[in-house]
């Protein structure tokens, strides 16, 4: 059995459980702010945000740990994590945009930092799969990726603290340096919810895992079939090599 | 009690929501569609190749066999 396979059902489960109870929770239960019903895509919008962004960091320390240690499997996590993020990034993105136009009557605000710092984040781990990509040498692809990776991963929390040190947003603050803004209910809601999509990333994560070790199998075996262990894959290919 | 038209009209942002969600839930549903093609054709792919490893390591295990059979029996 694919060791990426394992848990994978459980997990899969728990994320439908804990996002179905967080968005119970949230629609049902909690109240809702000034905003209105509105107010309803932050359960799914910010949980978004923050995973992806979590998703960047987690990616330069498997980046790290891959440079650290030498093995693939840590190139691989550090590849899936970031495709997950942007993923997630991408959704997290035009929810927010969807609730700019309900909210201020914009689409998106270019005078607003904590947008346009994200979108910068967000156009930065866009450039790391054409980088993997433009480098045909698997040994090499993976080391340059996980430098990048570190190095834009560096750049998210800086980004976020520069962006809570500025004074002129319009952008509700869930979460800042004295710890954070929401109210009662909608606390517990959130975090419910947050988790959720947490699980989820892992999830997939792990599904996509699961996808790129079969294909690495896939190969070793047309090699071994071939009888020869040079055998390099067909075109280049952005994801990692065996 | 409120209609649902009532609530409708009170909640001018459903149309908002309803698509923030459905955005989110087409995005996963799409890679799961995705990447639950590849697992399985590469899945299935696998288990071809691993047929056909086998076969050939019983074919050769077999001619080995039949050629230690060969040299054994007496010539003549």
């Amino acid at each position: 059995m694919n060791p990426h396979a394992r848990h994978l059902r459980g997990l899969t489960l728990a994320a439908a459980v804990l996002l179905t109870l967080g968005l119970a929770l949230g629609f049902l239960w909690a109240p809702e702010d000034s905003t209105g019903f509105i107010q309803k895509i932050f359960y799914l919008h910010v949980p978004l945000a923050i995973i992806s962004l979590v998703g960047f960091v987690l990616g330069g320390v498997f980046g790290a740990a891959y440079l650290r240690t030498g093995e693939r499997i840590w190139d691989m996590r550090s590849y899936c994590a970031i495709h997950m993020a942007l993923i997630f990034s991408v959704a997290g993105i035009i929810t927010g945009s969807i609730w700019a136009k309900a909210d201020w009557g914009h689409w998106w605000l270019w005078s607003e930092p904590t947008l346009v710092s994200y979108f910068i984040v967000i156009l930065m781990f866009c450039t790391y799969q054409p980088l993997r990509f433009s480098i045909e040498d698997p040994e090499r692809q993976s080391r340059y990726a996980a430098v990048f990776s570190i190095v834009a991963g560096a750049f998210v929390p800086l980004n976020f603290l520069a962006v809570s040190l500025a004074t002129a947003y319009v952008h509700p603050r869930v979460l800042n340096l004295e710890g954070g803004n929401i109210p009662g209910k909608m606390k517990v809601a959130f975090y419910t919810a947050l988790v959720g999509y947490g699980l989820l990333y892992a999830a997939l994560m792990k599904f996509e895992m699961l996808s790129k070790t079969t294909r690495i199998e896939t190969r070793r075996m047309q090699r071994l079939l071939l009888g020869d262990d040079d055998v390099r894959p067909a075109g280049r290919s952005a994801a990692p090599v065996a | 009690m409120i209609t649902f038209a009532t609530w409708l009209t009170l909640h001018q942002s459903v149309p908002y929501v309803v698509a923030a969600y459905l955005v989110f839930l087409a995005v996963i549903v799409i890679y799961v569609a995705i990447m639950a093609r590849r697992v399985s054709r590469g899945q299935q792919d696998l288990a071809d190749l691993r047929a056909q490893l086998a076969e050939r390591e019983h074919a050769a295990i077999e001619r080995e066999h039949g050629a230690v059979e060969r040299e054994s029996e007496p010539v003549g």
